[in-house]
């Protein structure tokens, strides 16, 4: 039970945090790794019609 | 670090069957920065105590965090060398916040600021090779990068004339040390222009 909620709640904030990243030019700090381009489907910009 | 800490996560959930194959690298992308988001954060707040400026090192840390992911700039070529960069300049940021207490230079700051401002008011965005915008976000994240410059330079104004410490110098240095990482951010991207040339 612990271990879903734990789960859940990481889920949510990896893909909240994914989403912010996605929808903002860089990251926050000095290192931006390789954006997965199956995250272009996160972008409200892109996908704003 | 985070790159190898964020994978090992990823694939300790992949293991348990919490996720799935096709989640695999967007957990890792979300991994890596939430953990520097948070490790950046705890940081920042390490250094504020130990300058004893607590308040004063969360307020420019945020600012900096709100400037600095639409407008873009400098970004380094390693992951190590990113930490690096990033402990130096937040060290070297909270230290002029610490100096501000203890000398008064504020209107050698608003100076500087207003320089800085002009600066992130033309160079902004500024993307990386890694994710490189569209026509479409370029002309979106300008927007709201000069949407955030103009709530942070009307702050400074503002805490500049009621002497609101507290937010003046945090805001001041958060839009100087964007500013400096969006030259060198141009003139790294100039550079390797003249050099795909060449």
């Amino acid at each position: 039970m612990k271990k879903t909620c734990f789960n859940n709640a990481l889920n949510s904030c990896v893909k909240a945090i994914t989403k912010s990243c996605i929808n903002s030019t860089t990251s926050g700090f000095m290192f931006q790794p390789k954006t997965p381009a199956s995250l272009k489907k996160f972008s409200k910009v892109e996908n704003d019609k | 670090m985070i790159n190898n800490l964020s994978t090992r996560l990823t694939d300790k959930l992949l293991s348990k069957g919490s996720i799935t194959e096709d989640e695999r690298e967007l957990y890792i992308y979300g991994l890596f920065m939430l953990i520097s988001q948070l490790m950046y954060l705890v940081l920042a707040c390490i250094f504020g105590l130990l300058f004893e400026c607590f308040f004063e090192s969360i307020i420019f840390y945020v600012a900096f965090q709100f400037i600095r992911r639409y407008a873009g700039g400098y970004h380094a070529t390693t992951e190590t060398r990113c930490e690096i960069l990033s402990t130096l300049s937040i060290i070297a940021s909270i230290g002029i916040i610490k100096l501000s207490k203890i000398y008064d230079f504020k209107t050698i700051l608003l100076f500087i600021t207003l320089v800085s401002v002009v600066l992130i008011f033309f160079l902004c965005p500024l993307d990386t090779p890694e994710k490189p915008l569209s026509e479409k976000e370029f002309k979106y994240f300008r927007k709201i990068s000069w949407i955030i410059l103009l709530v942070i330079s009307s702050i400074i104004i503002v805490s500049y004339f009621f002497k609101f410490n507290i937010l003046f110098t945090p805001c001041c240095v958060s839009l100087i040390l964007e500013s400096i990482l969006l030259v060198a951010g141009k003139i790294k991207r100039v550079h390797q222009e003249k050099s795909v040339k060449n």
